[in-house]
């Protein structure tokens, strides 16, 4: 049995089989994947930040609002004190422009204890009573000096500290309550350094309740403090107006009090006015993380929306995030609340991302592939190892444990046998034939020697010594008649009349020394037999 | 043979690649390290600290990946409890911060395991270009954990518009304010020429104290346990001193800081770090609302013995709270570049301290001030330098808290005292009063 020789273009069945499966594979994964991400359980780093920036903000404007009105309330509690504490103390009739400097100061002795219970139980950095007065009418500009209590918590950054200083008010009384000066203090308040103080003290107050308002963004005098405050009104039991009080709340303290817990990094929370795509980090609040982030982005930053549907803010720093405008009562500026984190985390954990979930598809498909060779190649081991055996033996192996292939090998095995029983009779039928040419041949030596007895010799030599005296066109037509063919034949493959083939037959026998195509062909049976007796000597 | 030679140069090949290859910093410009920070300057007011850590934070914090987060500003004293607290993590306490600013004995009780010695940072070529003692003075336990940054000393900050009319009016001069002896007579001859008003308020009573027993070659006043040997005479005849002008009211101590009470006009003096100029400002407003421009002067710390003028050397350092090498590495860059030498003067100049490189302190003379009160500042500290020998402050656990708590017993009884006194008592009994109530506290 002889195995027929494959055609080494063709793939190998392993080969074959391999893409199959690694086809199948990658189709699998895409579905799989897509499906993945069509439900949503694949983290796109993008998609993540965001997310978490919008909870940040939720939670930072939550926070801000609730503290912003209980802020609110507590002004408003503060304002009743106050108000009620001035009745007791103005004369029936009297104004509080009446208030000689004793009364003010024991109106300041009585007020300092509400003020500082009302700073710290509130979230803010600084507590203040402004009274519609001066200690000295009769000083230069007594119309911008205002009498007051200012308290501010010690350490703005350190809430937990309960010492209190007196920023604006007396000292003496304050001393009295244990309240020290602060570094910068000052006996009354500059109203030409308080923030909307003449928009604050014009307008008409209706009722408490609606009348709480935010300032613009200032510097606390002789410090370099910025600071927001609350204010409401102090009105008299006729709606006198006395003053205002309320509450600050100053960058250092609002840098300590709202640092954000966050998933994130890094991360900065601003409470800030915006203008014309810029966010006035002058007139700002900001904060960063608990775990000690904080980077001022600059005075100047610029925003606008990216693809990703974030806004970059560009200052001296590039940060990405979210901006969303926020109603703060009595603010005239635009408010608004961002979220920023540094452009470079945001790239580099979009970066980090794309490379995760490549090298989970690289890894998959490796996966895969490695998958693919195993099975394959455990699929077509006995197959293999079968042919193989095939090969090496020329008998088909006995069992591969693959019923196709054993069966294959079975009807190779029948086959094989039906072809050998062919064999041997065609053996035995060539040897009769062998048998029967022998015979025949040895005939046909014996006839050609008792033929050659019977030619004339001298004819025979002269047909042979002639030979070479024919035309080209007459040996042509003698070797066409020694082939066996007739002379009709003959004009037609030379493409001659049969008149010119008989001229030149007429010539060859003339030439020849012969009279017949029956002698030309003894004749030539006769050369033949000779040249190869030649040969063969 | 040959062969274990050939793989013995391989692997030292390769480990001298790998070593080679392996960076020689552990900071990323790409993924700053973060390092919060609490110190004390411009408490209150402005903080020139907070302004160079922006300009860190936007150069070299940047370039190498480094950011400082300043969380907290208050004084050495609050910032030593606080630091206390945080590492015994009290609840309500802050985290202990990555950098600090603190005295010596804020270190030791914090304990110098827990910080950065500052020697694994620095080289000795480095260090050499910083002031020698200030240096020392950062050594504790052997290591140098506090590093100086800047360091201040003890002066008198006085109202000059209204001192110059009693000055006017009493022949007085600056001069007489040289001396301990001067000091009080002025203060005495202040109290009544103002109606009852006190010269000056004492920041640092028991350092003026200290400082005059050490003028007189006397030492040896502590205890081994690191409080006040009670049975030593000079320590009681010298309290005695300052103890008599306090009972009369011609000095007191300080509500918190004295400038608050230049500020107000309540004292025409104050006793306090040379660092207090930050805080003065430009006017004095009396009760009714009244200002007047302060034109504050500034004089070295009176003197016990002119012969051996000595002041203190105090200020706080900058201690790096142990955690990370990746974090000792940037504590130690934001050390450098703070006390680079034009930096520091800068720095030194805005706050009222003394600068601590070398190089900084020669350039002082020629420092442009913009404000006079501050040229008048460094005027006298130069004076205090050529002329005083500095000495350290005492580092001894608990020691501060004892003083925290003489000054508030005092403040509490001193105008009782000065009524009691006012009211005919002899000031040597109520002084005596004063040293019992001293011996107290142990």
């Amino acid at each position: 049995m002889s195995i027929i020789p494959h055609n080494h273009s063709a793939k190998t069945l392993r080969a074959k089989l391999f893409v199959n499966m690694l086809v199948l594979t990658i189709v699998l994964l895409s579905v799989i994947f897509t499906g993945i991400i069509f439900i949503g359980n694949v983290d796109f780093a993008q998609e993540e930040l965001h997310e978490a920036l919008d909870r940040q903000m939720r939670f930072f404007r939550h926070e801000l609002i609730q503290d912003f009105e209980n802020l609110a309330i507590l002004s408003v509690q503060l304002s009743e004190n106050i108000s009620a504490l001035i009745d007791e103390q103005l004369s029936d009739g009297a104004t509080i422009d009446e208030f000689s400097s004793e009364e003010l100061t024991e109106l300041q002795d009585v007020m300092l204890e509400p003020v500082k219970q009302k700073l710290l139980q509130a979230d803010c950095s600084g507590a203040f009573v402004l009274l519609d007065t001066t200690v000295n009418h009769d000083m230069d500009k007594a119309e911008h000096s205002r009498n007051g209590i200012y308290l501010q918590c010690n350490g703005p950054s350190l809430p937990y500290v309960s010492s209190v200083l007196l920023y604006r008010g007396n000292p003496q009384t304050s001393k009295n309550h244990g309240i020290m000066p602060h570094r910068k203090w000052r006996l009354e308040f500059d109203t030409s350094l308080f923030p909307n103080y003449d928009e604050l003290t014009g307008k008409e107050y209706i009722s408490l309740e609606e009348s709480f308002h935010f300032t613009d963004f200032f510097t606390l005098p002789g410090t370099s403090e910025k600071a927001i405050l609350l204010t409401i009104p102090i009105l008299g039991e006729n709606g006198t107006f006395y003053g205002l009080c309320g509450f600050e709340l100053s960058q250092g303290y609002f840098k300590s009090v709202y640092v954000q817990p966050t998933e994130l990094d890094r991360q900065l929370c601003v409470l800030a006015s915006v203008n014309n795509g810029a966010i006035e980090m002058d007139n700002s609040l900001s904060c960063g993380t608990d775990s000690g982030f904080y980077l001022y982005p600059g005075d100047a930053v610029s925003y606008r929306e990216s693809k990703s549907g974030l806004c970059v803010f560009e200052g001296e720093r590039t940060y990405i995030g979210l901006l969303e405008s926020i109603n703060i009562t009595g603010q005239s500026e635009n408010m608004a609340l961002a979220i920023m984190i540094p452009k470079a985390d945001y790239d580099t954990q979009v970066k980090e991302n794309t490379l995760h979930i490549a090298v989970f598809i690289v890894l998959l498909l490796f996966f895969g592939i490695i998958c693919c060779l195993f099975f394959s190649k455990k699929f077509l081991s006995p197959i293999i190892k079968g042919l193989k055996e095939f090969k090496e033996s020329g008998t088909p192996p006995h069992k591969t444990n693959v019923s196709e292939i054993d069966d294959l090998f079975d009807f190779i095995a029948q086959k094989d046998s039906e072809y050998e029983e062919q064999i041997r009779i065609l053996v035995d039928e060539k040897q009769d034939l062998l048998t029967e040419y022998t015979r025949v041949q040895t005939n046909l030596e014996r006839l050609v020697d008792k033929k050659s007895d019977e030619i004339d010799s001298d004819s025979f030599r002269m047909f042979l010594a002639n030979l070479d005296t024919l035309t080209n066109r007459e040996r042509e037509i003698f070797d066409l008649y020694l082939s066996g063919k007739r002379a009709k034949e003959i004009h037609e493959i030379l493409g001659m009349s049969e008149n010119t083939v008989k001229f030149h037959n007429k010539n060859i026998y003339s030439k020849l020394g012969i009279s017949s195509r029956k002698q030309l062909l003894q004749y030539a049976t006769l050369m033949r037999e000779q040249e190869e007796k030649d040969k063969a000597d | 043979m040959k062969r274990f030679s050939c793989l013995f140069i391989i692997i030292l090949f390769v480990i001298f690649i790998v070593v080679g290859c392996s960076p020689d910093t552990l900071l990323d410009p790409n993924d700053p390290v973060i390092l919060t920070m609490w110190h004390v300057y411009g408490e209150q007011a402005n903080s020139p600290m907070n302004e160079l850590v922006d300009e860190f934070n936007s150069t070299l914090g940047r370039d190498r990946g480094i950011i400082i987060n300043v969380t907290h500003i208050s004084n050495a004293y609050q910032i030593g409890q606080q630091l206390k607290a945080a590492q015994k993590g009290i609840l309500g306490a802050s985290n202990m911060p990555d950098l600090f600013f603190c005295h010596n004995n804020n270190a030791q009780e914090l304990g110098t395991q827990n910080l950065v010695d500052w020697n694994n940072y620095f080289s000795q070529d480095e260090l050499a270009h910083y002031v020698d003692d200030f240096l020392e003075d950062g050594i504790v336990d052997g290591k140098l954990v506090v590093f100086p940054v800047s360091k201040s000393t003890q002066l008198l900050f006085i109202n000059g518009t209204q001192f110059e009319r009693f000055l006017a009016d009493t022949g007085f001069t600056y001069d007489d304010l040289a001396t301990w002896d001067g000091f009080f007579r002025v203060a005495a001859a202040y109290y009544d020429w103002s109606g009852g008003k006190s010269f000056c308020a004492m920041d640092y009573l028991m350092r003026a104290i200290e400082l005059c027993m050490e003028a007189k070659g006397h030492n040896d006043y502590m205890t081994s346990e690191g409080w006040y040997d009670f049975d030593d005479a000079v320590l009681k005849g010298t309290w005695m001193e300052f103890a008599t002008s306090l009972v009369q009211g011609h000095i007191v101590i300080s509500d918190l800081y004295a400038n608050t009470q230049v500020m107000t006009g309540e004292t025409v003096a104050g006793f306090g770090s040379s660092a207090a100029i930050l805080y003065y400002n430009d006017t004095v407003t009396y009760s009714d609302n009244t200002s007047e421009p302060m034109n504050l002067e500034v004089a070295p710390m009176p003197q016990s013995n002119l012969d051996n003028a000595i002041a203190t050397q105090a200020g706080v350092g900058l201690c790096a709270y142990k955690t990370t090498e990746q974090k000792g590495e940037a504590a130690a860059v934001f050390a450098r570049w703070l006390t680079e030498s034009d930096r520091n003067l800068q720095f030194v100049t805005d706050t009222g301290y003394m600068p601590v490189t070398d190089g900084a302190f020669d350039e002082i003379e020629s420092y442009p001030f913009e404000e006079a009160s501050y040229k008048t500042l460094y005027v006298t500290l130069k004076k205090v330098r050529d002329t005083s020998t500095l000495v350290e402050e005492p580092i001894y656990d608990g020691y501060y808290e004892k003083i925290a708590i003489l000054y508030e017993k005092l403040r509490v009884l001193q105008h009782d005292l000065e009524e009691r006194c006012l009211a005919g008592e002899l000031p040597e009994v109520l002084a005596e009063e004063t040293w019992l109530f001293f011996e107290s506290i142990s």
